[in-house]
């Protein structure tokens, strides 16, 4: 079963660098690729229940709603608060890690992040 | 949820903007998407070459793909982005006005290029594609590019890595 990796940025090229990164693991379906440009987007559709991941990998600064406060929101939720998720950021401070250690995400990525780092963080956090 | 059905036919692009127009190039050419940076001038290459960026340490020269297509020169803002191809196993950046994402296109609705007359050149669209209401020009990379302007990156690179 392919894993569902759900990404939310409100930057299509960030989108875009991560799908053209994921492409070998999207092609041997080992992932399913799903990207978000709007957070209160994915929040409504998780909490409707009309969607669901295996990963989330989220932006932090976003006009809508700021990424660790979606990733609070979500980690409230019984059905995905052991559920992964990677924060994406142009820079990690120590508070930032502290709060986001809080809520309980998994990890941190630095953008811009290599093809390589990507594809080895999914791997490590997904077991594939 | 998704559609994985007849993935024989399709093929990935990446799509982007420049002006109103939406062009896309297949990904296996794509190697990476760069935010605008700082683009170091060189003499005597042509005005829609910019000039070369060091990314990472490789010298790439980089198109001004608005002024390849005879378009007027922009500003670059926070959506431009350099789309690094591979071409003859030399990198080039194209400087595009957006980049919109990555589309899976059915081998079936892409058509021929539209024919123009004389004196206008759609030689580098290979073809055209309908995505939803978009149409959407897909780039034969190899002809925006004559033999003879690959040629003259190479002299570029080159000459970038000997340090002049």
């Amino acid at each position: 079963m392919a894993k569902r990796v759900i990404i939310v940025d409100d930057s299509r090229a960030v989108i875009a660098t991560a799908e053209l990164a994921l492409e070998g693991m999207i092609n041997s379906k080992t992932i399913e690729f799903k990207s978000y440009l709007n957070p209160m987007e994915l929040l409504g559709a998780l909490q409707n229940g009309s969607e669901n991941f295996d990963l989330l990998i989220s932006d932090v600064n976003m006009p809508q709603l700021n990424g660790l406060d979606l990733a609070r929101a979500i980690k409230a939720d019984e059905r995905y608060k052991n559920k992964p998720i990677i924060i994406l950021t142009t820079e990690s401070s120590n508070e930032m890690k502290m709060s986001g250690k809080e809520i309980g995400v998994t990890g941190w990525m630095v953008k811009p992040f290599s093809d390589d780092k990507l594809v080895k963080s999914l791997q490590m956090v997904l077991g594939v | 949820m998704d559609k994985n059905a007849t993935q024989s036919k399709r093929e990935r692009y990446l799509t982007f903007y420049i002006g109103n127009e939406q062009y896309g190039i297949a990904i296996n050419r794509i190697k990476e998407i760069i935010a605008m940076m700082n683009i170091t001038k060189v003499p005597k290459i042509p005005a829609y070459m910019r000039g070369v960026i060091n990314l990472r340490g490789s010298i790439i020269p980089v198109v001004d793909t608005r002024l390849r297509f005879n378009m007027d020169y922009r500003e670059s803002d926070m959506h431009t982005a350099i789309i690094i191809v591979e071409v003859e196993k030399i990198s080039i950046g194209f400087i595009v006005d957006r980049v919109e994402e990555v589309s899976s296109i059915d081998s079936s609705s892409l058509s021929e290029p539209p024919k123009f007359g004389n004196g206008i050149d759609t030689d580098f669209i290979c073809s055209v594609a309908q995505i939803e209401d978009n149409v959407v020009m897909i780039l034969d990379v190899l002809k925006l590019f004559e033999a003879d302007e690959l040629v003259s990156l190479e002299q570029i690179e080159q000459k970038q890595t000997q340090g002049e």
